[in-house]
């Protein structure tokens, strides 16, 4: 589709002609002009303009009064005097200020924003140098905890409404909401209940004052103390670019980094809080060494090497080993030389296998906020799985695109693990009318966003077979949600150190030697049972625990803070991940490489391939060698008697999550959703005590009525599934 | 709003709950009705009395005397404007314009309107409330 | 000889002329020289009449400093644990007297008058960490007094901002 042609206005802004597209905010267009307007409450993300706070007040020719210059647009000929021109509006501008911070405290020495604060650096340059406020301000009870992470100081708040205007309009949670009207405003949450929503933390990022702040950052730093190193999260297939503060060697916040095409500046309450997790109590600092039966022995990093060396040895190529997914591309690709070439194994568990035919329909997520129709297909949730891409379709949606959800909660309510085969009948034309209706708007579309959030098996092919078959274009994108954050990357590292795709060992075979590598692995139950198989078992982890209690050495692992590496998000963008902090110990890819050196599989040196650009550029589309075949589609889980579960991992879990205090308020309450029909056949409202089981034996849970839900299926967050069935039946407590 | 005013009639005013139930209907958030109703005057997030005074004090009716008729009101009921008495009966008022200007002072009992009150009819009209008479529909 | 007797004969006439004057060396641990009132000496970290610390570590000094040679450590101030009048306050506060260069842009700094140079300079220790003042040495009241009071001792001249005042 060609762009429309771009209507050029001249406007004059302080006497100096600058010629931008019509429309233009008068903000970018005075930038455009050389000209800097002081703003608080504009910010073009977070839709559009309000003029709250004044502060961008200009003169322009013709209007009577002062404007505030972020509500204009440019149109042609308009004269635009700013406040380094016009006396009258530097005037106003340092009345505003002034008028501003009326209320505003001056406790700049104790407030954390001192240094960092737009309303200092503002009154610094515009504002005026005392006030004529003689009388005592207005004050508040301070700090208010809105949340375990958020402190809210509602006597340094300005009203410029940039947070509720996020709550609001961005991520879409209603929650964050300014109350009561005029001098009385305030920001509030409802009743004292904690701000709980994925995305909470942007508004202590967006507040231009000292009034919403992290709690975790509190009293922590200055900025002139701090190094902020440039790295990529490594906590979902997203791969978001962040800034991590450091302070004194260690991990004080963490801000997002704005990649326009990657996360728009929006960070979740993942990757922004779960830092902590380094500082934890339990972490593994030494390698440890089983001896006897039960015990582990703390020992030094020469006796692990050779330890590890002689296990792996002593396999004879009988060597099998899990990813965790969290692994930077040069880790991964370290041990799969090391099982591959070194041990002679070929045995794996990815946790993703992407086939490459999607990277045929590569395109930047911001692609979804410009199609005209979404599609999202799979039973997990995606807010749940790669949160961004959420907050991409609600932006998509308020554009006016059209977001089709087929999945258990979706608009097209299709029965659990049943993508595979609706995708098939997307692209055949076939299934419930819905679905049919669909298949031909997606068709006709000429930008189309296909979203697969699910499990099922070889989804990337299917995915992709599906996108080819609608005829995805340039503009249109397919993005297949990963499980890991860089399953991508650990995939390909994988094929790229050995000849064939390996196997899955999943028989019932003695193995001769099992690594795992990382903490998801460890936790992951399948790797659990291949290891009381394994003759040999040697394990990376970052905390201590029973997770790793079958192993036979178990060595300090890293988080994605302590690594220097590349990953590969689920666009297939390849991106850096700077070493943000020192780990407490031997990096994990040193250690490969000693036990590379007593196995004559040569790693080092190694070097991050990814460039070290401040914005990872996304690589071109494959080629399509040839549009791939349908596979006959899995069949779905039987009928059962109940309900059928359906459970997805929510974003807040895994071993780094369950090590931050702070984030326990995030985490999936003990609640199981019902759909509207099923509940009422029932008489269970939201918020009922229920009992979940099979045959009489059940856990008490929390119910949930959900009016998207498919009848006949029940939702649960994948930690308090434990023991669940695929099928179970709720009744009343 | 129509829902925020049913809620209204039922509870009398909005307790939470009213307003989580407005939330679960509307498929809104509680926090965003909750912003809604404490914006306008006419919802009230506290219980309020059987007869609810408002007086306006808005620049009309406040040159023809607004002040005095509130401060009438407060001696008369022994209640602060925005306050309701021990008995539960009255709840006091200051409003901004209710629209009747030419009338001024003007204050509402009820949502129907007295117009050109002066200080000297608080007294009266005080009784003729408690006498259980006067406007005690919802208009 | 040397070949210009007359110049070395000059020199030592000089040399002859201050035998017999009066030596100007201060034995100085026993005589202290007075300082002037200004004189920027050892930090002080002063206190609010209530007992309160008038620091809330604000880090404003560090960020002034040209030696880099304070580091402060702020928290939060609790109703069971109240060490400043505001939110936070300085658990730790440091300065490492052997980078200071004692130019008092701290003291310009501090918006609560919390830190001043005081007129201490005898600061050597044997160890280098030693040298690193934390906030109870420097909290507390000065442990040497300087200058001494005995008048009488002084073998220098009194300092003109006293005789010509």
């Amino acid at each position: 589709m060609s762009a429309p042609a771009v209507e050029l206005v001249t406007v004059n802004v302080d006497g100096r002609e600058v010629q931008v597209p019509k429309g233009t905010g008068m903000i970018e267009t005075a930038l455009a002009a050389g000209v800097e307007i002081p703003v608080f409450c504009y910010e073009p993300r977070l839709g559009p303009p309000v003029g709250a706070c004044r502060m961008c007040l200009c003169e322009v020719e013709g209007m009577p009064k002062l404007q505030a210059a972020c509500t204009l647009t440019a149109q042609d000929g308009m004269e635009l005097r700013s406040a380094q021109t016009s006396a009258k509006a530097a005037e106003g501008q340092n009345a505003v200020l002034e008028f501003i911070l009326l209320n505003h405290p001056l406790d700049c020495p104790d407030c954390d924003k001192g240094g960092e604060c737009p309303l200092q650096d503002l009154t610094f340059r515009w504002g005026p140098s005392n006030t004529r406020m003689h009388f005592p301000k207005r004050t508040f009870e301070k700090p208010i905890p809105i949340s375990p992470t958020i402190s809210l100081d509602r006597e340094r708040c300005i009203l410029c409404y940039r947070c509720t205007r996020f709550s609001e309009g961005v991520s879409e949670d209603l929650q964050l909401v300014a109350a009561h009207r005029g001098a009385q405003s305030i920001i509030t949450t409802f009743e004292e209940e904690p701000y709980r929503a994925h995305f909470s933390g942007n508004v202590t990022e967006l507040c231009p004052v000292g009034a919403l702040l992290p709690s975790t950052y509190r009293f922590r730093a200055r900025p002139w103390e701090i190094d902020n190193t440039p790295t990529v999260c490594g906590l979902c297939p997203v791969g978001c670019n962040t800034w991590a503060t450091t302070r004194e060697g260690k991990v004080q916040r963490i801000l997002s980094r704005n990649h326009p095409e990657v996360d728009d500046g929006w960070l979740c309450d993942k990757g922004r809080f779960t830092f902590d997790h380094l500082r934890a109590e339990d972490r593994l600092r030494e390698p440890l060494v089983r001896v006897r039966r039960r015990g582990f022995e703390a020992v030094g990093y020469d006796d692990a090497v050779r330890e590890v060396a002689r296990g792996l040895r002593e396999a004879g190529g009988s060597v099998a080993i899990a990813f965790s997914g969290g692994e930077t591309v040069e880790q991964a690709s370290a041990l799969a030389r090391l099982v591959r070439q070194g041990l002679g194994g070929d045995a794996a568990i990815l946790p993703d296998d992407l086939d490459p035919a999607v990277d045929a329909f590569r395109a930047p997520l911001s692609a979804i906020r410009d199609a005209e129709i979404c599609l999202v297909l799979g039973d997990e949730p995606v807010m749940e799985r790669a949160p961004i891409v959420d907050l991409w379709l609600r932006a998509a949606r308020r554009a006016g695109a059209e977001v089709v959800t087929v999945g258990p909660a979706g608009s097209v309510s299709t029965p659990p693990g049943s993508a595979a085969a609706t995708s098939a009948e997307l692209a055949g034309g076939g299934g419930s009318d819905e679905l049919r209706d669909a298949g031909r708007r997606l068709r006709e579309a000429s930008r189309v966003a296909i979203v697969w959030s699910g499990d099922d098996h070889d989804s990337g092919r299917r995915a992709a077979t599906l996108a080819a078959s609608l005829g995805l274009g340039d503009g249109s994108g397919l993005y297949v949600l990963p499980r890991s954050p860089n399953g991508r990357g650990v995939a390909q590292a994988w094929y790229e150190a050995g000849e064939g795709r390996g196997f899955d060992p999943s028989g019932e075979e003695e193995l001769g030697a099992l690594i795992v590598s990382g903490d998801e692995a460890a936790y992951d139950p399948r790797v659990a049972q291949l290891a009381e198989r394994a003759r040999f078992v040697f394990a990376t982890s970052m905390f201590t625990g029973d997770h790793t209690l079958w192993a036979h050495v178990v060595a300090p692992g890293t988080s994605y803070l302590e690594r220097d590496g590349t990953v590969v998000n689920l666009e297939g963008r390849a991106q850096r991940q700077r070493r943000v902090v020192d780990p407490p110990h031997l990096d994990e890819l040193e250690l490969l490489a000693r036990v590379g050196t007593e196995l004559g599989v040569p790693i080092a040196p190694w070097a991050a391939e990814a460039t070290v650009d401040d914005h990872a550029e996304l690589a071109p589309r494959a080629q399509l060698e040839a549009p791939p075949e349908f596979a006959p589609a899995a069949s779905t889980n039987g009928a059962g008697p109940g309900l059928e579960l359906v459970v997805y991992r929510p974003l807040f879990s895994g071993p780094g999550v369950e090590r931050v205090e702070s984030l326990a308020f995030q985490r999936p309450a003990p609640e199981i959703e019902l759909a509207h029909a099923d509940a009422q056949a029932r008489g269970i409202a939201t918020g009922d005590t229920v009992t979940v089981g099979l045959n009489g034996s059940g856990r008490a849970l929390r119910a949930a009525v959900r009016r998207k839900l498919r009848p006949g299926v029940a939702r649960i967050a994948a930690e308090h599934a434990d023991g669940l069935g695929s099928h179970v039946e709720v009744t009343k407590a | 709003m129509p829902a925020l005013h049913l809620a209204q009639d039922r509870y009398g005013w909005l307790p939470p709950e009213a307003l989580r139930e407005v939330a679960e209907a509307l498929d809104l958030t509680p926090a965003y009705c909750y912003a809604v109703a404490s914006f306008y005057d006419m919802y009230h997030l506290e219980p309020v009395g059987r007869y609810e005074i408002a007086v306006c004090t808005n620049v009309s009716c406040a040159l023809a005397g607004a002040q005095d008729v509130l401060a009438a009101f407060e001696r008369e009921l022994g209640v602060q404007a925005g306050g309701t008495t021990e008995d539960g009966e009255f709840s006091l008022s200051s409003f901004e314009c209710l629209g009747g200007c030419g009338w001024a002072t003007v204050v509402a009992v009820n949502w129907r309107y007295r117009e050109h009150v002066t200080a000297g009819d608080v007294p009266g009209i005080v009784a003729e409330l408690r006498g259980g008479e006067g406007a005690g529909d919802d208009a | 000889m040397s070949p210009q007797p007359l110049p070395s004969l000059k020199g030592f006439a000089v040399t002859l002329r201050q035998i017999f004057r009066k030596p100007i060396t201060q034995e100085y641990p026993e005589y202290k020289r007075p300082v002037y009132p200004r004189f920027r000496g050892r930090h002080r970290l002063n206190l609010h009449d209530n007992g309160l610390e008038k620091c809330v570590g604000c880090s404003l000094c560090a960020a002034a400093c040209p030696a880099d040679c304070i580091r402060v450590v702020p928290a939060e101030n609790t109703p069971q644990n109240r060490v400043s009048p505001g939110e936070r306050y300085a658990r730790i506060y440091e300065i490492n007297m052997s980078r200071c260069i004692f130019c008092g842009y701290c003291e310009l700094a501090c918006p609560f008058d919390a830190i001043t140079l005081g007129n201490e300079y005898e600061l050597s220790e044997y160890h280098r960490d030693d040298q690193i003042y934390t906030k109870e040495m420097l909290l507390a009241p000065p442990i040497k007094q300087v200058p001494v009071a005995d008048r009488e001792r002084y073998d220098t001249p009194e300092p003109v901002w006293k005789t010509e005042s």
